[in-house]
C-alpha cells in the first residue's frame, strides 16, 4: 500500500498540475465576481495540496498493517468484465447493441467464473431479449441497431 | 391539523395504482440489491435510475426511496443465513444474527429484523413528517451565501467522514468538483476543459459517474463465488420468523434507541446507516442488561442495529428534501435524480410541490408496511434470487448498466463515460478512495458555483459575507472545525498525555 500510494499521489498531483495549467487560461476575476476560471485554479490548488498528504505519510508509520491493495484474480475478472464492456463499444455499429450486450453478458459469464454452456447460451439469448422490451418497449428508448436489422 | 391534511393528500397520490407499483418494483429490487453481498442501496439506485426515466417524478422517487430502505432491510437476511452482510449497514447484524441462525432461529432473527427495519423506519417517517416542513420553513430565508456555506458543509463533512483517510476524502470531494466545472460556463459561457468534444459542452452527468463508480466498481471487485444459502422452506415460514413474546420483550427499548439513534445520525452528512447501527449495537450492549451476552446469538442484537439503520435511511431524507443537501452516496443519487425530474430540492420545494413531497412520505407508510409483507411472505424466494452465481449476476447486471448508461441521452458517449468511471472507481475502493465524495461534489458542483458567485455579486466582490451572515458564518464555523478536528484531537491528546501524571507520581 506504502508504493501504491506513492504512486496515486504523484499521479494525483499531476492531475491537480494539469487542471491548474488548463484553469490559467479562464478568466480568474470578470468584472470583480469570480470568473470561468475561479473554482478550477482553486480546486486544483486544493488537490495538489492534499495529494502531498498521504504521500508523505507514507514515509512514516503511516498505514504500516495496510496489506498489498491488489490481487491478481481480481484484475483477471475485472480485465474480463472491462475488456467486454469496452467491445460493446466497438461493436455495437456493426451488431447493433442489444444484440452487442448479449455477447458481453456470455463472455462475463463464461469467463469469469464456472458457468455451464448451457446457463451462457441462456445468458446471451436472454439478456438482450430482456434488454430490448424494458428500454425499448416499455422505456421507449431506441437501442441502436445493427447489419441485422435489431 | 395541517400536516394531517397533508398526510391524507400524500396517501391518496401514494395509492395511485401506477405509483403503488414502483414502489413494489422498488421495495423488491431494493431487498434483493441489500442482499447481494457488495451491491450497496447507491449502487442499487444508481443502476436502477433509468428505470425512471419518462415516469412521473413522484412515482420515480416512489421507487428510488422504495430501493434504499428495501435495500436496508435485505442486508439482514445474508447476514442472518450466511454470516455475509449483504452491505456495510448490515455489519452489525451478523454478530447475533448469525449465531442465532446457529442455534436454529434463523426465521426468528429474519423476522425481529423485519420487524425492528420497518418500527424504525416508520417512526421516523412520523418524525420526518413532522420536523421536515418546520426546518424548511427555517430554510426558506436562507441566501446563496448560506446554501454555499451548506454545501461547504456537506462536502467536507462527507469527505471526512466517509473514507479510512480524510485527506483521500477530500481528494475525492475535490476532482468531483473539478468534474462539475467541466462543460460551459453557466456566466460566460465559454468552454471549460471540454478538449473540442461538443458532447463535454453540456457538461458531465452525474448518472454515467454514479453508474461507474458504485454499479460497475462493485461488480468489479465482488468475488467469484459466494457461499450457497442452504434452507429449508420450513425455517422461513412467515410462522417460523413471527418473534416470541420474550423476543420483544428484550427487543423493544432497543428497537426504540435504535430509531432514536438512527433518525439523529442519518440526518447528518457523512454519517449514515452504517454509523448508526454500529453506535444503536454499542449502545444497546453496554445499556442492555444481557450484555455480556452480545455477539453470542441475542435477539436484541440484531433488532438494535436494523432498527437503526432503516431509521438512518429515512432520516437522510430530511436534510436531502428540506435543504437539498445529502447525507449520503444514496441521498447523493437521489438528489441527481430529482434535478433530472426538473425538481429542485430544498425548502421551496415544500411550497412548490407539496403533492410530490407528501406523496413520498405517504408511499414511506405504504413502502414500510409492503416491506414487513414481503420480508414475511417471500424471504425463502429472494433466498433463490441470492444462489444465483456471480459470474451470471454480474454478467446480467452489467448489461443493465450499459443500456441504462445509453439510455440516458441516446448516446454511446455515455457508455464510455460510465466505463471509464467503473474502472476509476475500481482503483479508487483498491486505494481506499471513498467514492461518495466524488459523486455528491459532481452534483453539487454547479450549485455551489453558483452560489458563490450570487454572494460575491451581492458582497461586491468582498469575501467576508461568509462569515459576517450569523447563519453562514455558524455553518463556516462547523465545516472549518469539521476539517480540522483531527488535528485538534491530535493536540488535545498530546496535552493530555503531557499532563497526566504517571502512575508512580501519582501515588507520590
Amino acid at each position: 500500500m506504502r508504493m501504491a500510494n506513492r504512486i496515486t499521489s504523484i499521479i494525483i498531483f499531476l492531475f491537480g498540475l494539469a487542471v491548474f495549467i488548463g484553469a490559467q487560461k479562464l478568466d480568474y476575476i470578470l468584472k470583480g465576481i469570480p470568473g470561468p476560471g475561479f473554482l478550477p485554479r482553486w480546486v486544483a490548488v486544493l488537490i495538489m495540496v492534499l495529494a502531498l498528504v498521504p504521500f508523505f505519510k507514507s514515509f512514516t508509520k503511516y498505514e504500516v498493517e495496510e496489506g498489498q491493495p491488489f490481487n491478481s484474480s481480481e484484475f483477471k475478472n475485472a480485465g474480463i468484465i472491462i475488456g467486454s464492456a469496452v467491445a460493446v463499444m466497438l461493436l455495437t455499429k456493426l451488431l447493433g447493441l442489444s444484440l452487442a450486450i448479449g455477447l458481453m453478458a456470455g463472455a462475463i459469464a463464461k469467463f469469469t467464473g464456472p458457468t455451464s454452456w448451457k446457463k451462457v447460451i441462456a445468458i446471451t439469448v436472454v439478456t438482450p431479449i430482456a434488454a430490448y422490451i424494458l428500454f425499448d418497449t416499455v422505456l421507449g428508448v431506441p437501442l441502436p441497431t445493427g447489419i441485422f436489422g435489431f | 391539523m395541517e400536516t394531517l391534511q397533508n398526510l391524507a393528500m400524500g396517501l391518496s397520490v401514494a395509492t395511485d395504482p401506477m405509483n403503488l407499483l414502483y414502489c413494489v418494483i422498488g421495495v423488491v429490487f431494493g431487498i434483493i440489491i441489500g442482499a447481494l453481498p457488495g451491491l450497496g442501496p447507491s449502487a442499487g439506485i444508481a443502476i436502477l435510475l433509468p428505470l425512471t426515466f419518462g415516469t412521473e417524478p413522484v412515482a420515480g422517487i416512489i421507487m428510488l426511496a422504495g430501493i434504499y430502505y428495501g435495500a436496508m432491510y435485505g442486508g439482514s437476511i445474508t447476514s442472518i443465513l450466511i454470516n455475509v452482510p449483504g452491505d456495510a449497514s448490515a455489519v452489525m447484524t451478523t454478530l447475533d444474527g448469525h449465531p442465532l441462525a446457529k442455534q436454529g432461529r434463523a426465521g426468528q432473527a429474519l423476522g425481529m429484523a423485519a420487524f425492528a427495519s420497518i418500527i424504525g423506519g416508520t417512526a421516523c417517517v412520523i418524525m420526518f413528517m413532522f420536523l421536515a416542513p418546520a426546518l424548511a420553513e427555517f430554510a426558506i430565508t436562507f441566501g446563496p451565501p448560506e446554501y454555499f456555506a451548506l454545501m461547504v458543509l456537506g462536502l467536507t463533512t462527507i469527505g471526512g467522514m466517509t473514507g479510512k483517510f480524510p485527506a483521500k476524502g477530500y481528494m475525492s470531494a475535490l476532482i468531483g468538483l473539478f468534474i462539475a466545472t467541466i462543460g460551459l460556463d453557466l456566466v460566460q459561457g465559454i468552454p471549460r476543459f471540454t478538449f473540442g468534444t461538443y458532447e463535454l459542452y453540456e457538461g458531465i452527468d452525474f448518472i454515467p459517474v454514479a453508474m461507474g463508480l458504485f454499479g460497475i466498481a462493485e461488480l468489479l471487485v465482488i468475488g467469484e463465488e459466494g457461499e450457497k444459502i442452504k434452507f429449508s422452506k420450513k425455517d422461513l415460514s412467515w410462522r417460523k420468523q413471527l418473534p416470541t413474546k420474550e423476543d420483544w420483550k428484550y427487543s423493544a427499548p432497543h428497537i426504540a434507541r435504535g430509531t432514536g439513534i438512527g433518525f439523529l445520525i442519518g440526518m447528518l452528512p457523512g454519517a449514515g446507516a452504517t454509523i448508526a447501527s454500529f453506535i444503536s449495537y454499542g449502545v444497546g450492549k453496554k445499556v442492555s442488561k444481557r450484555g455480556d451476552k452480545f455477539g453470542t446469538g441475542v435477539i436484541e442484537g440484531v433488532a438494535a442495529p436494523e432498527s437503526a439503520n432503516n431509521a438512518a435511511s429515512i432520516g437522510a431524507m430530511v436534510p436531502l428534501l428540506t435543504l437539498g443537501i445529502p447525507g449520503s452516496g444514496s441521498t447523493a443519487v437521489m438528489l441527481g435524480a430529482l434535478m433530472m425530474f426538473g425538481l429542485s430540492p430544498g425548502p421551496l420545494l415544500f411550497t412548490n410541490n407539496p403533492d410530490f413531497v407528501w406523496g413520498l412520505i405517504g408511499s414511506m407508510y405504504i413502502g414500510n408496511f409492503l416491506l414487513l409483507v414481503l420480508a414475511l411472505l417471500a424471504v425463502p424466494l429472494f433466498v433463490k434470487v441470492l444462489n444465483v452465481s456471480s459470474p451470471v449476476l454480474n454478467a446480467v447486471v452489467m448489461g443493465f448498466i450499459l443500456i441504462g448508461a445509453y439510455s440516458l441521452n441516446n448516446s454511446m458517449f455515455d457508455v464510455g463515460l460510465t466505463i471509464m468511471f467503473g474502472v476509476l472507481g475500481f482503483f479508487m475502493k483498491k486505494l481506499g478512495f471513498p467514492a461518495t465524495p466524488m459523486v455528491l461534489a459532481l452534483v453539487l458542483g454547479a450549485l455551489l458555483e453558483t452560489s458563490l458567485r450570487q454572494s460575491l455579486i451581492i458582497s461586491n466582490g468582498n469575501p467576508a459575507i461568509f462569515f459576517t451572515r450569523p447563519i453562514s458564518g455558524t455553518i463556516l464555523a462547523i465545516a472549518i472545525l469539521a476539517v480540522s478536528w483531527p488535528f485538534i484531537k491530535k493536540i488535545i491528546d498530546r496535552m493530555r498525555k503531557s499532563g497526566k501524571p504517571s502512575v508512580g507520581e501519582g501515588l507520590k
